[in-house]
């Protein structure tokens, strides 16, 4: 699931640099809102759950992201 | 008779399970029309239908990407109705996917019944014996994403605007047999779904949407009066355009 998402992360920012959940999205060169809006089309695609721009109020890294997709896949089981 | 009477009317409406399709449903049957609610989730139909007024309409559920089954359809359909006097296609798909994420898959599958079941329930419904010879309506649900553009909205836009210029030609291949054919479009409409990606929204994010739309957002039952209008013998003189219902967004440069 971790690397997965990391794939999806790195197609859409098209970035050859390593990414890290540690990562600030703030820092991330690639990181805009078209991007912001590609991830959350891919993750819908992905896994049928909705990120929207209330979450994106408590999300300042990647990690962040993939806690927020863990945490809505788990309310959904 | 009433302005928009639909008295003996008999009217196919696809997505009538919610938002817009259920609200025109409900509008069709206090205006005195006969509906036929087209929908896959069953149960949905059958909360639309007890919001309706009269009696004698059904509940078909279907999946209409199955093209193999419109045979079957519109014999069922006009076994019990008879002639059919409106079409009004609502079902679609909307997916916001910005062109790097917007896969052939994703393209197809809203061309499938944002298009190409439009075009084949007109194939059907335009057959020999379905429509009433003396006039009949079809009205295809575009957006203003067709001529409004914006990221992330590419594959939906092309859908739309397809529909547009669907809706012209058949318009004038249809008007020897007085059937009207048109599209609307709507703006922001403050359905089930659009509520529900409101609730993911920021108060920020969903205020510029609102600011976008002079008059504010619509409501589904704004959009049901233009069609009910539109299927309406009062529209008779109304072919092969494309009508917005915007609140104002067209209206903005």
């Amino acid at each position: 699931m971790e690397a997965r998402f990391i794939n999806m992360l790195c197609e859409v920012l098209e970035r050859d640099l390593p990414i890290d959940f540690d990562d600030s999205l703030d820092e991330l060169q690639e990181w805009d809102s078209l991007a912001a809006l590609s991830l959350i089309s891919m993750v819908d695609e992905e896994y049928g759950i909705n990120i929207g721009s209330k979450d994106f109020e408590n999300i300042n890294t990647v990690g962040d992201i993939y806690k927020c997709i863990q945490t809505k896949l788990d309310h959904r089981q | 008779m009433n302005f928009c009477d639909l008295t003996g009317k008999n009217i196919l409406v696809t997505g009538a399970s919610s938002g817009l399709g259920r609200a025109t449903s409900v509008l069709v049957s206090k205006l005195n029309g006969r509906v036929c609610l087209i929908g896959r989730n069953e149960a949905a139909l059958d909360e639309t239908l007890s919001m309706m007024e009269g009696a004698g309409h059904i509940i078909i559920s279907i999946d209409l990407c199955d093209y193999s089954r419109y045979d079957w359809l519109f014999g069922a359909v006009t076994a019990e109705f008879g002639m059919l006097h409106g079409l009004v296609h609502f079902a679609g798909v909307r997916k916001t996917l910005p062109v790097k994420v917007l896969k052939t898959e994703s393209l197809k599958q809203m061309l499938e019944i944002n298009l190409n079941a439009f075009l084949e329930l007109v194939r059907y419904f335009t057959r020999k014996h379905v429509p009433d010879p003396e006039g009949a309506a079809i009205v295809a649900v575009s957006s203003v994403s067709a001529l409004r553009g914006a990221p992330a909205m590419t594959g939906y836009a092309c859908t739309k605007a397809a529909l547009d210029g669907a809706v012209r030609s058949l318009a004038c291949e249809m008007a020897p047999r007085k059937i009207r054919v048109n599209s609307i479009a709507p703006g922001h409409v403050e359905t089930e779904m659009n509520v529900a990606v409101k609730n993911t929204l920021s108060v920020e994010a969903y205020n510029q949407i609102i600011q976008t739309h002079p008059l504010g957002t619509g409501q589904p039952t704004d959009v049901a009066n233009l069609v009910a209008f539109l299927l309406s013998d009062e529209a008779r003189w109304i072919t092969g355009t494309t009508i917005f219902i915007d609140g104002g967004f067209m209206a903005r440069s």
